[in-house]
């Protein structure tokens, strides 16, 4: 297996619950050794259908579904054991389970005959627990330590079962904003450091732009797959926003709300300041794109170091504030 | 702090293990103690070896007591293996030996003959009902209820309904002991009722070595279930995603809590309790979850709690004796409650 070569290879598959009925039109990609894949789509699309797929769980409706070369149907359970490695997107919640216990069971299709963990196995589990940098949890309680740690734990649970793939339902789920962030990057490094295959399913967009080397996104109309920069050059992020108000700015790289503005209003101001009041004006219902339109003007100036706004109707002053929050209300009152 | 707290939990288990073992052979020798004939503690011992002048106190000590306290051991061993396979196999801390019906089956096969078979006429009470054929009946019973468990777990998958079924199967069998019950003569009814009150002291002799035989080929699968129960533990995603056997190793703890279960309620009755709460008291003793140090710890607790319920039931210093099932229920509940109260983490066993 070398970098590059085909980890899973996704044939005309088509999935759903009633063959008549599939979920989205028949698709194929492949997986590369070493890629970190974000799986995104609107809920009920089917992402946990694909992974459960993948894993061998459920069959496809039509098409065939390879891992490593081999129907995954009809791998062995412990073949397939061998070669993928599943994170379930439920927190382990097991009272008195220590962390390292909990991550020698991945061990499991290792073991011989007894079923005892030789050093060497000891010695794996102590690396996976490395690697996601919870060494130092070893001996805790899995029911005690935080959502980010736990999620780590269950990481570490996949890479003590070696397996060169490993599938991941909505890993950064429960996780905070800066660990959702920290989980994606854990994720890259073992893909691009450890050569490892990894689909994780999300709906952390933001992350997985920022992260993935590819995204596959399951649309009613079908599997669209690229680079994230790819998706956002061909404004393909809009497809999983159809029907919905949110929108993707393509210059930020941002989801947002979309709002229909109802007044104009002219703005004079450069750099962060600008940014920011532009923002403000935006969320309150303001247009700022169109200054001939406007009758108002909002004016962003520093007095003693620290911006303040003047606003402006013709030649004379409306209203002055200090803070954007006063400016939103005093724009909202005019 | 974390690594010393580790050093400590780690040289802590053999010193509670063997604090158990002591702890075992006090419970055992004051049970030999204890009885409606007071022997003295030096003729006791004496008689264990066969060495007293006394050839009553030596009848007593060897055919009545000693088997009781071996009984007691093994029931006690035989129950909380069986109640802790069953709360890791449900991953629910109120599952215990009998969720799966057996002892119902076991019951409904002891109904047939006291209730049944007697009444219809033939042979008599006595006759009929010794306790060895009231086994034969209950293992008949249990092992009923067993084939149906397992069929049905070969062939549907998911634990949940796999615990409804068993617990189906189970009220059906007390139904129909009910039908039987109704129908039945008093005495027949009596002798039924008694048999559901459990006894540890009409087990011995041959009786005791068949028994002994059961549970511990119960046990051997008990020790061969503790690396599967570990992963099925953490639920069937973790269980198949390293390539678990599910079928194959339910097939094995159920059997395993069959021969147990089924086993201690043929010969000592249906002895409820000890199974659901000595797993929790291991857990709160050992704190851990690891099968590999529960399973031995439930085994010592397990004999240890049997052997202090038999003491109590003696009421020692009082000429009457209670009921163990009774006494098993008073002692195992309000630990139950407590676990119930104190943890309140449902999901993790």
């Amino acid at each position: 297996m070398e970098q590059g070569s085909i980890s899973i290879s996704i044939k005309d598959v088509e999935l759903g619950y009633s063959p008549s009925n599939p979920l989205l039109p028949k698709f194929s990609v492949d997986a590369h050794l070493g890629e970190l894949i974000a799986l995104v789509g609107r809920n009920g699309i089917g992402k946990s259908t694909l992974l459960r797929s993948i894993i061998g769980l459920q069959q496809p409706l039509r098409g065939e579904i390879q891992v490593e070369g081999t129907r995954s149907s009809t791998l062995m359970r412990k073949q397939r054991a061998k070669a993928l490695s599943f994170v379930p997107a439920d927190p382990v919640r097991v009272a008195n389970l220590y962390i390292r216990d909990f991550v020698a069971v991945g061990r499991f299709p290792h073991l011989n005959w007894s079923r005892a963990l030789s050093p060497s196995d000891w010695e794996m589990v102590d690396y996976a627990l490395t690697l996601v940098g919870i060494n130092h949890l070893a001996h805790r309680d899995i029911t005690t330590v935080s959502d980010g740690e736990r999620q780590r734990a269950m990481i570490a649970f996949a890479l003590a079962q070696d397996t060169r793939i490993i599938i991941l339902d909505e890993p950064t789920a429960f996780l905070d904003l800066p660990n959702k962030f920290e989980m994606v990057r854990l994720l890259s490094n073992l893909a691009h450091t450890k050569g490892k295959t990894i689909v994780y399913s999300t709906h952390d967009l933001q992350g997985a732009i920022h992260e993935a080397d590819t995204i596959w996104m399951m649309l009613k109309s079908g599997l669209a797959t690229g680079a994230p920069e790819d998706l956002a050059l061909s404004n393909s992020f809009q497809n999983l926003l159809a029907d919905t108000h949110v929108v993707f700015d393509g210059d930020s790289g941002l989801f947002r709300n979309y709002r229909k503005p109802t007044r104009y209003v002219a703005l004079e101001g450069n750099g962060n300041v600008r940014l920011w009041t532009a923002r403000m004006l935006e969320r309150i219902g303001f247009d700022t794109e169109n200054p001939p339109l406007a009758s108002v003007k909002v004016n962003c100036v520093t007095d003693n170091n620290s911006p303040c706004w003047m606003v402006t109707e013709g030649e004379n002053l409306v209203f002055k504030a200090y803070s954007l929050g006063d400016l939103a209300k005093k724009m909202r009152a005019l | 702090m974390i690594t010393f707290a580790n050093k400590l939990t780690k040289s802590r288990n053999p010193l509670i293990f063997g604090g158990l073992v002591l702890l075992l052979v006090v419970f055992f020798v004051f049970d030999l103690l204890l009885g409606s004939v007071s022997i003295p503690w030096v003729d006791v011992i004496k008689s264990l070896f066969g060495a007293t002048d006394n050839e009553v106190w030596g009848t007593i000590v060897r055919d009545f007591r000693l088997p009781k306290s071996i009984t007691a051991m093994l029931a006690g061993a035989a129950l909380s293996v069986s109640g802790l396979q069953m709360q890791t196999t449900f991953r629910n801390p109120l599952a215990g030996p009998y969720v799966l019906g057996i002892s119902a089956g076991a019951s409904l096969g002891v109904a047939i003959m006291v209730l049944g078979i007697a009444s219809v006429g033939a042979a008599s009470l006595t006759g009929m009902a010794t306790s060895f054929s009231l086994a034969g009946a209950a293992i008949l019973g249990a092992m009923l209820v067993l084939l149906v468990v397992l069929a049905v777990s070969v062939r549907v998958k998911d634990i949940m309904t796999i615990l409804i079924l068993g617990m189906m199967f189970g009220s059906a069998a007390s139904a129909l002991v009910s039908v039987l019950q109704f129908f039945s003569s008093e005495s027949m009814l009596k002798a039924f009722v008694i048999w559901t009150m459990g006894s540890l002291s009409s087990v011995a002799g041959m009786q005791l070595q068949v028994f002994a035989i059961i549970v511990g080929v119960g046990l051997v699968l008990g020790l061969i279930s503790i690396r599967l129960l570990n992963v099925m533990l953490l639920g069937d995603a973790y269980a198949k995603g390293v390539g678990l056997n599910l079928t194959l190793s339910r097939v094995l703890i159920f059997s395993s809590t069959s021969l147990l279960a089924g086993g201690v309620t043929a010969f000592c009755g249906p002895i409820g309790f000890i199974g659901i709460a000595v797993p929790h008291v291991a857990r709160m003793i050992f704190r851990t979850a690891n099968h590999s140090l529960l399973m031995p710890g439930v085994m010592l607790l397990g004999s240890i709690a049997m052997l202090f319920a038999d003491i109590v039931s003696q009421l020692p210093g009082f000429e009457v004796t209670l009921p163990i099932n009774s006494v098993t229920a008073l002692l195992g509940i309000p630990i139950v409650i407590y676990v119930v109260v104190k943890n309140q983490r449902f999901a993790g066993v």
